[in-house]
């Protein structure tokens, strides 16, 4: 397409004009301006991501030349002089036997009839190359064995006798190759005073083959000390030519620019990706730079700076998810619960039920908290290290970073007030003396929300039992709901592992929060809690899991080979995982081997079994298999009901065959009598600093649709001995000794 | 009584009628399966998106049909079209040994072809519980 010069200048001004007027309009309406600076952001991405690779290829190209340049000598440090000899070194033996080569080559036609090669012209010139070079790499060897050429050579470390010995037979051979081109020379003469000379022609193409054998092993060497040079060469050529076409690609990038810049404020520069304020540690994963992930993002701790850290912005992120469930993990049980929980959003898919998730555990220097999809909530290193300066010790230290990590939860749930869900606070035994005062603020401020606490008790201390009856008089001013108890030393743990353990204790806490999503018939995890707060300040759990028969292989997938063979591709045996279901189930309600605690579960009060089932959601059998196992749990255990969860079950240690399990997890209260020491606990002087005042609303305003079971049972229990003497409950927030 | 001799048309309306309903048929099933792939190879990328043999799946599936557009072009030759095909079908036969190899639920039992074409969501979700499918397209 041809343009006139005038058809040119009237494009260009009208685009000048388009700019001025972009610029002018942007000025009032900022949204405009951002638009265009979006555009061109996402038009000049191509080319900044071009010139970013073509950049690294730059950098790859001179890194890869540099050590190849490094490799020219032994001390390393090249110079011109041994770069360009050993250049010439590789190009005479490269003439050498590419010329011998392409001899060959011509004369192959003439011993096989079949063989006709056709050569391109310039072939024929290092053919001709071969009677100088050949006489120039023996005059090159003899100068070097006899001691007269500076820098590198063509060999190393040559001892007084194999300089003699080298040189002499170069020198012999040198002087062959000059007779042999003497006698060219003459062959030559003779050729053109058109003299016929058949045996000089003989004698020369024999003393050619000679000599070319001859030097043939000192140009294969020539040709190896070289090829660093040349690698050298072809890099630094390549580095150059990526260097240019990323300046070129560079050109319109800056140009958007300017304009994204001026009408919108950003850069076309600017990292969308993995911050770039440390490296990575190892083990840890690269997390999207997203501001619910900015809690993770580890400053360097040299130049850190304690500042106020504002709550991401909230306001902006849209609430969409369907619950606002959260996991916060705090103190040793939380960080070795915290994988696991982990593991089981991602394999039960329960990123859309959590809003926020937190980790606290000043024993560890770094963990990665981030989880996508998920808001971080976990302190930041600023807010880490204010924590420690304001605690005299590690327990006020914990006291204030549980406040802080409090309010931080609290910051992100206020949003989602109007929807609350369940809060779950995964707390070290020996911390929850610590943790009361952050769960009563959190509990002030989220006056609809459950609280549930998970600890184990794997001590048994002063510390402990205090703790115990802090969490106790929290449920007794339903502050919290219920307290989910474990013992490291469970039957359970003592057969299975504390791993394995925690294993299914993640997969119940994950599968309760989204029970009431996977079907109408589940009771939702506030119900369930709300159930259990009626009955017992503490609850445990249960677990048994089967392997299910595979079954046969779906229709669909029969005729692809390879695929057949696999676990995933069978439909499964709806019977078996009824019956499996139906035995596990009955072990959790049963068997004391499969409790998590060593309390079983009484025949007198109610309880829970969750299944969870391999099944998927949108298959007609999910549904039926839920209405089965209620009906049948129903029937026979009459004080249990049933949720089904749909979820691969946990496997156990020693577990092999199928992939696929069912699993059954019985929650079921424990009366306070199962703790012997917990009453004598209540004795323990410990130092109360300051009372703390609750404010907490009647128990009919906390949020929890009163049913009537719960209704009545909370007139009926007598929560808490506490409870009884007085509305305040003082803390012990600061002890005199230490749990060991 | 007097009888009108006509031309008999309605055994053709009827022919066209049937290969009409064929073709509809065909064109019906034909998206089904397309919008079901685009899904399931959606899904797949989104669910296993840390599996690099998916990548390596989509780039070979991209270069492919690339080079089948360009071959068609310069050639016109409509057998060209197989090269894409054939990345696609790479593609589409890698989601399905990643999700069968890593998946943690069994296989569902689905319904006949002509239930899932004309009875059931065409991007319905595993995550989706039926009673709610269903809620929705009663509604």
């Amino acid at each position: 397409m041809n343009l006139s010069p005038v058809v040119v200048g009237i494009i260009v001004t009208v685009a000048g004009l388009i700019l001025l007027y972009l610029v002018a309009r942007t000025r009032k309406l900022k949204t405009f301006g951002h638009a265009i600076a979006f555009t061109c952001t996402v038009v000049a991405r191509i080319l900044v991501k071009s010139e970013e690779y073509l950049n690294n290829a730059a950098a790859y190209c001179k890194s890869a030349c540099e050590t190849a340049l490094k490799s020219i000598n032994d001390s390393g440090e090249w110079t011109m002089r041994d770069f360009l000899w050993r250049l010439i070194g590789f190009c005479i033996g490269l003439l050498i036997l590419a010329g011998e080569s392409i001899q060959v080559l011509e004369v192959l036609p003439s011993f096989f009839q079949a063989a006709t090669v056709s050569l391109p012209p310039i072939a024929e010139l290092s053919s001709a190359a071969l009677f100088i070079c050949c006489s120039a790499l023996f005059g090159d060897i003899v100068l070097e064995c006899w001691g007269k050429v500076r820098g590198v050579g063509l060999f190393h470390n040559m001892g007084k006798p194999s300089r003699w010995i080298v040189g002499s037979l170069s020198m012999l051979l040198l002087m062959f190759s000059d007779v042999v081109n003497g006698y060219f020379y003459i062959y030559r003469a003779e050729i053109l005073a058109h003299i016929a000379t058949p045996g000089l022609m003989v004698l020369i193409l024999g003393g050619l083959g000679v000599e070319v054998s001859a030097v043939a092993p000192f140009a294969l060497l020539a040709v190896k000390e070289g090829s660093s040079s040349v690698v050298a060469l072809l890099m630094g050529l390549a580095g150059k030519s990526f260097k240019i076409l990323a300046a070129f690609a560079s050109l319109t990038p800056h140009v958007l620019d300017a304009i994204a810049i001026h009408l919108g404020g950003t850069s076309v520069y600017q990292k969308f990706d993995v911050p770039t304020l440390t490296a990575l540690q190892p083990g840890q994963t690269t997390v999207i730079e997203l501001p619910e992930h900015a809690a993770s993002t580890e400053a360097t701790i040299d130049d850190v700076q304690i500042i106020p850290v504002q709550p991401p912005k909230l306001q902006e992120e849209k609430m969409n998810k369907p619950d606002n469930a959260s996991i916060v993990s705090v103190g040793n049980y939380g960080s070795r619960l915290y994988p696991f929980v982990v593991r089981k959003i991602d394999e039960l898919h329960a990123k859309e039920s959590i809003l926020t998730s937190g980790f606290l555990d000043l024993s560890i220097a770094y963990m990665p908290t981030a989880i996508k999809g998920i808001v971080d909530i976990s302190l930041p290193t600023p807010e880490r290290i204010a924590s420690t300066l304001h605690g005299k010790n590690e327990d006020e230290t914990y006291q204030t970073a549980l406040n802080r990590l409090g309010d931080r939860l609290v910051e992100t749930h206020l949003s989602s007030r109007a929807h609350p869900s369940v809060l779950i606070f995964v707390i070290d035994c020996r911390l929850l003396v610590y943790a009361t005062e952050m769960l009563e603020r959190v509990k002030r401020r989220l006056p609809l929300h459950s609280l549930v606490v998970c600890t184990d008790l794997n001590a048994q201390n002063p510390i402990v039992h205090t703790g115990m009856v802090a969490v106790q008089s929290l449920h007794a001013e339903n502050i919290i709901e219920c307290v989910f108890v474990a013992s490291p030393r469970s039957r359970f743990a003592q057969r299975f592992g504390g791993d394995t353990q925690l294993d299914f204790t993640a997969q119940v806490l994950v599968s309760l929060i989204l029970g009431h999503r996977h079907t109408l018939s589940n009771r939702s995890f506030t119900n369930i809690l709300q159930e259990l707060h009626s009955m017992s300040p503490f609850a445990a759990l249960s677990f048994a899991s089967e392997a299910v028969a595979l079954g046969s292989v779906s229709k669909r997938l029969k005729w692809i080979p390879g695929v057949a063979r696999q676990d995933g591709s069978h439909a499964g045996d709806f019977t078996d995982i009824i019956m499996q279901a139906r035995n596990a189930a009955t072990r959790v309600l049963t068997d004391p081997d499969t409790s998590t605690f060593d309390a079983e579960v009484s025949t007198d009060a109610a309880c829970m079994v969750l299944f969870n089932t391999p099944i998927q959601l949108n298959d007609p059998r999910f549904n039926e298999f839920s209405r089965d196992m209620a009906l049948w749990v129903g029937s026979n255990f009459p004080n249990a009901s049933s949720l089904t969860v749909r979820g691969n079950g946990c496997s156990y240690p020693h577990h092999l065959g199928g992939r696929f399990l069912v699993q059954a997890s019985c929650i079921y209260p424990v009366q306070p009598a199962s703790f012997p020491r917990l009453q004598h606990a209540k004795s323990v002087k410990v130092t109360p600093l300051y009372p703390l005042t609750t404010t907490i609303e009647p128990a009919t305003n906390n949020g929890r649709v009163q049913t009537s079971v719960s209704n009545k049972a909370d007139t009926k229990k007598p929560a808490s001995s506490r409870k009884a003497k007085a509305p305040t409950r003082r803390v012990a927030v600061r002890k005199n000794t230490r749990a060991k | 009584m007097g009888y009108e001799i006509r031309p008999s048309y309605q055994g053709a309306y009827l022919l066209a009628d049937i290969v009409g309903q064929i073709v509809l048929l065909l064109v019906l099933i034909g998206a089904f399966l397309i919008v079901t792939a685009i899904v399931f190879a959606t899904k797949t990328f989104a669910r296993y998106s840390n599996h690099t043999s998916l990548w390596i799946a989509g780039a070979f599936c991209l270069v492919l049909c690339i080079t089948g557009s360009l071959l068609f072009t310069l050639t016109q030759n409509i057998g060209m079209g197989g090269i894409a095909i054939i990345g696609i079908a790479v593609l589409l036969f890698t989601c399905l040994a990643v999700d069968i190899k890593n998946r943690d639920t069994l296989q569902p039992e689905k319904p006949g072809l002509v239930d899932q074409v004309l009875h059931t969501s065409w991007w319905q979700s595993e995550d989706t519980p039926l009673e709610k499918e269903v809620e929705k397209l009663a509604a």
